[in-house]
């Protein structure tokens, strides 16, 4: 407990020197002052003043990536009578655009980001100072919040929850499990035309999978050796192993989609004969079973299954009601049990941050995700992600 | 005394010939609306933008460059970037303006001009196509023609008659260009048949007994006069074809057929504005080639005037042994085009699973039913959610203000443009007010937010108003106005105000008394152009809606991204009713000069 204190205190302490270091507009400092946030945020939050503070704010804005946020609205309006929540429901593109388009114009009009686009968050919003970091210091049922959510999972932004982009396959289809055991099997000829994937250059996460391909090159060269008995041997001009397998998925005539939902719909739908396979689509689709789609995620493929891309949870800076959005945030971590809060994203495919929370798909714990997919890695990819975004554009 | 009485000529004239004044207000609000945003994207694209740094090592964001347009035009990049999908882009354009000129020019011929029946039932059905969102021929043509190996239900051809379709049948070309034509035809039947009930059928009649033959009166007399309206409508569709996104991106990516318009996207997608905004600015330029083109081609002829002060009346062409052969196809077109689609949508909305054509499957869960978590993550029906009826209310608004606001300006620029033909204001007012048809959406919309959210001279903070809303799809469908205004203002002879000048009509009197009711088809069209195309509106507004003034739109967007597939089509479903209903109010008023 004191090393998590002492570890908290610098980092905070390095935070403010950093804030400093970079010159915080007046401004700034004395709306993170008044809400008590960054380098004010107390050790020990008092809920009960917060609460009144939002109630004299007497709402929230949110901008979210997912439409199951106005569930939330209606517990956490429910439980904190007294302020409305206002919740949009926009991409991540839409929602960066937006709020660097309103700051720009010097309207403070959203309170909370909730979205996904690490490397923009994580590289540019944050070091620009257009978000803060808020971690709660206690949670809905009293825990200490360092105590439930690994260090990794709040700095230095605080994870919502993590979603895998995985490989997905029929199991009416197979039913004796995924008909591939590597990646490299997605290039040989029997799965010609019958890959799919939402197209990377209209989504980041997508664009995001690849990278992280190509950033694990080495480890992609073994699973190649894994799977043919011999070295891989490289194009002409191809640098290594993750631009070669991209290569070949997109010579093997891989399918694109708008959607993941067009892909997963095209894997899962019942009663075919030769369904294809998805790559890196959303694991929480999973969910569409219970609309009688036929997914299941190939979990045992070499070197890994997909990626896995967190939620976060952010301040907007200057923003208007920051003692509601202190609250909002609190209750969308949920508590043990997954709570009102978090209960619509506590469904398989989709993985809290939090350590006491069971997870959804009891054989795939947090730690054994972490085996299954590679995390993504937003210093690599904001150094070297957008070469692998023009080699994608280079060989169409 | 000699300035007094020069500044009272001054005077006199600009209440006796307004158009100068018109011209040089339309001028300013063209300068602070189109102008200022189009140098903001072609400042900003010689500047590194927020991903620079990561491109270019050591470079600040605004820092000025010409590496975006050395990459798209030059760079190792240039073919995959530019060159392949502007190529692609450009044969789409000029093959689906081939489908959709001579269609919907013979469906308006017909409906304007013979004696096939069910007229009002045709030219109500006939701008269906444009109201459902492009991609609906483009999936009702992938339930036909989709091949197993795409994955998920097949298509139609395969479950039936067992033949696999190949891929070029399924995707790419053929098919962007058959949705998009089709699509597009009510651009032309709109325009057309606006000009076609204008024209005396006296000029037809006097070739006639001169000995004249059907086809050469119609090709030597007919076909010029609505030239001008064919031309609109050629610019309108041509634009579109290069412009267009939605068919180009459902129909192209599934085999990595790509575009411009679908790179613009990416482009914007991405965040890689800069780049977005070098591949936006060509399509302008492209675009002004196309237009310029045209009016070199047409321009000439322009200035035919079809209104006279004689009296004009409209004959009917008997069509004889033609008129089963023209119903049937005009019937054969509705089916297939507009009556499939819409019923493959209705059916949709009423399955509690997609894709499950069972009686068992079917609900009205979907219109008026509580929340279920099970189902659309508890989205409650259509009609139980404020939240959606409240989006119905504020498009509504949006489309009906936007629509007058258009109608009136594109009447007066048509004036303007008409009556000062040859000036240089008049071509940069028509080429000004067309500019904005050639900017992506979704890059107005941003642009619109950075420049008018906050107060900004004169004009007061607008973000989270209405207004802005209002604002920024007036000046992007002023192009459908303009057109429409300068179509019909050139049909209308000068001479009717001359005349009426001299017998002392101030202006004011010969605008309402003369102009206004000529101009009125042309006007109606302008706003049904403009009503049909904000109700549909969706890239455009996406950054500017607030929850206060969401639109159905907004939210059908955000139903379709997360497979509330039910939902997304009542939404869809609503919009076209709605503007049924709005083009018979706008057609019953303009009965009299229609039929």
């Amino acid at each position: 407990m004191f090393k998590i204190s002492v570890a908290f205190l610098t980092g905070l302490i390095l935070c403010g020197t950093v804030v400093w270091a970079q010159g915080l507009t007046a401004t700034e400092e004395a709306w993170l002052k008044a809400a008590q946030i960054g380098p004010y945020q107390p050790e020990v939050e008092d809920w009960d003043a917060i609460y009144e503070a939002a109630k004299a704010e007497g709402k929230v804005v949110i901008y979210s990536l997912s439409s199951r946020i106005f569930q939330v609205v209606d517990s956490f309006m429910a439980a904190y009578p007294g302020i409305q929540v206002e919740a949009y429901d926009m991409t991540d593109v839409e929602q960066v655009e937006k709020l660097i388009r309103e700051q720009g114009a010097g309207i403070y009009n959203v309170d909370v980001v909730f979205l996904a686009g690490v490397t923009t968050l994580i590289k540019e919003l944050l070091p620009q100072r257009r978000i803060w970091n808020y971690v709660p210091t206690t949670l809905l049922d009293g825990v200490v919040t360092a105590e439930v959510i690994p260090l990794e999972f709040r700095e230095p932004l605080l994870h919502h929850s993590l979603e895998a982009k995985v490989v997905f396959y029929n199991f009416e289809t197979y039913p004796d499990g995924c008909p591939v055991d590597n990646l490299w099997d997605l290039t040989r000829p029997e799965w010609r035309g019958r890959i799919q994937m939402k197209d990377p250059s209209l989504t980041e996460e997508n664009i995001n999978f690849l990278q992280t391909i190509v950033q694990h090159a080495d480890a992609m060269a073994t699973a190649y050796e894994l799977e043919f008995g011999e070295p891989l041997v490289l194009s002409p001009g191809i640098p290594n192993a993750g631009y070669e397998w991209i290569k070949r998925i997109v010579d093997n005539q891989i399918v694109l989609t708008q959607s993941d939902g067009d892909a997963s719909k095209a894997v899962g739908t019942p009663g075919q004969t030769n369904p294809p396979l998805t790559v890196s689509v959303s694991s929480s689709k999973i969910r569409d079973n219970a609309k009688g789609q036929k997914l299941a995620i190939g979990w045992d493929i070499a070197p890994v299954v997909g990626i896995t891309k967190p939620n976060f949870m952010a301040i907007a800076t200057r923003a208007p009601h920051p003692n509601a959005a202190k609250l909002l945030i609190r209750w969308m971590l949920g508590d043990a049990e997954g709570g009102a809060g978090y209960a619509p994203f506590y469904v398989q495919g989709q993985w809290s941050p939090r350590t006491d929370m069971p997870p959804t798909l009891p054989e795939v714990a947090l730690d054994v995700l972490k085996e299954k997919t590679w995390f993504l890695d937003p210093d690599w990819i904001y150094e070297h992600g957008l070469e692998v975004q023009d080699f994608w554009l280079s060989i169409q | 005394m000699n300035t007094r009485a020069w500044l009272r000529r001054r005077l006199l004239r600009l209440v006796r010939r307004p158009e100068r004044a018109w011209g040089l207000g339309l001028i300013l609000v063209l300068l602070v609306f189109v102008v200022i945003p189009l140098g903001y994207m072609a400042v900003h694209s010689f500047m590194f933008d927020s991903l620079g740094p990561r491109y270019v090592r050591g470079a600040v964001p605004g820092e000025l460059t010409t590496f975006y347009w050395q990459r798209v035009l030059t760079g190792g990049l240039a073919r995959s970037i530019f060159w392949q999908p502007f190529l692609n882009s450009l044969l789409i354009a000029i093959l689906m303006t081939a489908i959709a000129l001579p269609t919907g020019a013979l469906f308006a011929w017909l409906v304007a001009r013979t004696d096939v029946p069910f007229k009002g039932f045709f030219s109500a059905a006939l701008i269906v196509p444009y109201i459902v969102p492009s991609w609906t021929v483009g999936l009702a043509w992938l339930t036909v023609f989709k091949s197993p190996r795409f994955g998920g239900q097949p298509g139609l051809l395969y479950a039936v008659l067992g033949i696999d379709p190949p891929a070029w049948l399924g995707y790419g070309l053929l098919p962007i260009v058959i949705s998009l034509g089709i699509h597009y035809v009510p651009y032309t039947f709109i325009l057309l048949r606006g000009a076609l009930t204008t024209i005396d059928a006296q000029l037809e009649e006097s070739a006639e007994i001169l000995g004249s033959k059907r086809w050469e009166i119609l090709r030597k007399i007919t076909f010029p006069l609505v030239l001008p309206a064919l031309g609109s409508a050629f610019v309108l569709t041509f634009g579109k074809g290069l412009g267009e996104f939605g068919t180009q991106a459902f129909l192209g990516l599934p085999i990595r057929y790509y575009t411009l318009s679908t790179r613009v996207y990416a482009a914007f997608q991405n965040r890689q504005q800069a780049e977005g905004y070098v591949l936006t600015l060509i399509l302008i330029l492209v675009t002004t080639l196309t237009v310029f083109a045209n009016q070199k081609l047409i321009g000439a002829r322009k200035r035919y005037t079809t209104i006279s002060g004689k009296g004009a009346y409209h004959r009917v062409t008997k069509l004889g042994r033609w008129r089963r052969p023209a119903t049937a196809l005009l019937g054969a077109f509705i089916l297939l085009f507009v009556a499939g689609p819409l019923g493959l949508i209705t059916l949709e909305t009423v399955m509690r699973y997609e894709g499950q054509y069972a009686l068992s499957n079917l609900t009205l869960h979907y219109w008026i039913g509580a929340g279920d978590p099970m189902l659309a993550e508890g989205q409650p029906g259509i009609f139980r959610s404020s939240f959606i009826l409240g989006a119905i209310g504020n498009s509504l608004q949006l489309a009906v203000i936007t629509a007058l606001v258009c109608g009136v300006l594109g009447i007066m620029l048509g004036y303007v443009v008409v009556r000062m033909r040859g000036t240089v204001l008049s071509r940069s007012i028509e080429f000004l007010s067309f500019t904005p048809y050639m900017i992506p959406g979704i890059a107005f919309g941003g642009i619109y937010l950075s420049l008018f959210a906050r107060s900004w001279g004169p004009l007061p903070a607008l973000y989270g108003t209405l207004t802005l809303l209002v604002l920024t799809c007036t000046m992007k469908y002023l192009p459908f106005a303009s057109s429409s205004g300068v179509a019909a203002m050139h049909q209308i002879d000068p001479s009717l105000e001359e005349a009426a000048e001299l017998h002392g009509a101030r202006w004011g009197r010969r605008f309402v008394r003369i102009l206004a009711p000529l101009a009125k088809s042309g006007f109606l069209s302008a706003v049904l152009l403009t009503l049909i195309t904000t109700m549909r509106t969706l890239d455009l507004i996406v950054l500017l809606v607030t929850p206060q003034t969401r639109t159905m739109t907004s939210i059908l967007f955000r139903f379709q991204q997360q497979s509330f597939t039910q939902h997304a089509y009542g939404i869809m479903l609503l919009i076209v009713i709605i503007t049924l209903i709005g083009h018979f109010a706008v057609r019953r008023l303009g009965g009299k000069i229609e039929f």
